[in-house]
């Protein structure tokens, strides 16, 4: 049965896949078909619900290792700078402090 | 032949048997064609494969029935909501479609080949890797032909929902029904199924964290029109 730290550990490898995604997408810019695109944005819309619901109550209430903590702060900085291509998107900001 | 005169840039109409529309969407990929209006769809053979599939009647039918709700003409009876589901269900990703794997797959292997970013999978295969393999949505051990048989027992379900929607001029059906023993172990409470009228096909087969947010209230979603609601 997964542990409490495996889960967080799948949710980091997740949204940082999810985030590579993202930026991928914003290079391709209008190469990418709008099927593609509408199905992303539901994803990364879920993804966000994660990292909302899931992961920043697991960093905030103490529940990651200090490695995990490591990880989630350096995937706040991550959506921090990706933010403007995240709102030419028109994909859903994260819902979280991007402050660690 | 299709006129493809105002593939050209200029407005484009579409006539059908009860006068001329515009045509919906961007229309300067629109053209027309004496069976409705179309977008320029990318490649050919889909092209070609979209117009011979609504040469058949029966394809016709199912989606004019979603369009007609669509527009506010009628209510579909049971037996028509039937028939539109099971046209859903057989309409599938595109099989003739290519997508790229992107840097979110890239490094998984997946027919023994390591995936880049610039690998091109048909999108059955490509939502596989990403929801099953990957995001682990579907229980362990759940191959590409039973995800795609989840979604079409989804659709099929007389206990899942229904509704149309517009995005971003596009109509699209879609199905949302609890996942059950498909739900993986980062899977969710619901599956979720849409298709979109124009392509003939399913855009999106997935477990969404929070069904509401994530799916039925995205932004751009206009126009909600529930044909069976069970939550």
């Amino acid at each position: 049965m997964a542990t409490t730290q495996d889960l967080i550990d799948f949710e980091l490898d997740i949204l940082n896949r999810a985030l590579d995604g993202v930026l991928d997408l914003a290079e391709a810019g209008d190469e990418e078909p709008d099927t593609v695109r509408y199905h992303e944005m539901l994803v990364w819309n879920s993804d966000m619900s994660r990292l909302k619901l899931d992961l920043d109550p697991a960093y905030r209430r103490g529940q990651m290792t200090l490695e995990q903590q490591e990880r989630y702060r350096v995937l706040l900085a991550r959506l921090k700078d990706a933010l403007p291509l995240i709102e030419r998107l028109g994909f859903a900001k994260p819902q979280v402090s991007l402050e660690p | 032949m299709p006129d493809l005169s105002c593939a050209r840039g200029s407005d484009c109409v579409s006539v059908d048997s009860i006068g001329i529309s515009p045509c919906p969407g961007e229309r300067r990929d629109a053209f027309v064609t004496g069976l409705g209006c179309f977008r320029r769809l990318p490649d050919l053979d889909t092209w070609i494969s979209r117009f011979q599939r609504m040469a058949s009647g029966a394809v016709l039918r199912a989606d004019q029935l979603i369009m007609d709700v669509a527009a506010g003409a009628r209510i579909l009876t049971a037996e028509e909501l039937h028939e539109v589901l099971e046209h859903v269900a057989r309409a599938g990703f595109d099989a003739n479609a290519r997508e790229r794997a992107r840097g979110e797959l890239a490094g998984l292997v997946w027919q023994d080949q390591v995936l880049r970013g610039s690998t091109l999978l048909p999108p059955a295969e490509r939502h596989y890797v990403k929801h099953v393999l990957l995001r682990r949505e579907w229980p362990a051990g759940t191959s590409l032909e039973d995800y795609l048989e989840s979604a079409r027992q989804t659709i099929l379900n007389s206990g899942s929902s229904v509704f149309l929607s517009a995005y971003r001029g596009q109509w699209q059906l879609a199905v949302i029904g609890e996942s059950g023993n498909w739900r993986g172990p980062h899977g969710n409470e619901f599956i979720v199924v849409e298709y979109r009228v124009e392509t003939g096909h399913w855009t999106t087969v997935f477990q969404p964290r929070d069904m509401y947010t994530d799916f039925i209230r995205t932004a751009g979603r206009e126009r909600v029109r529930w044909l069976r609601r069970r939550i």
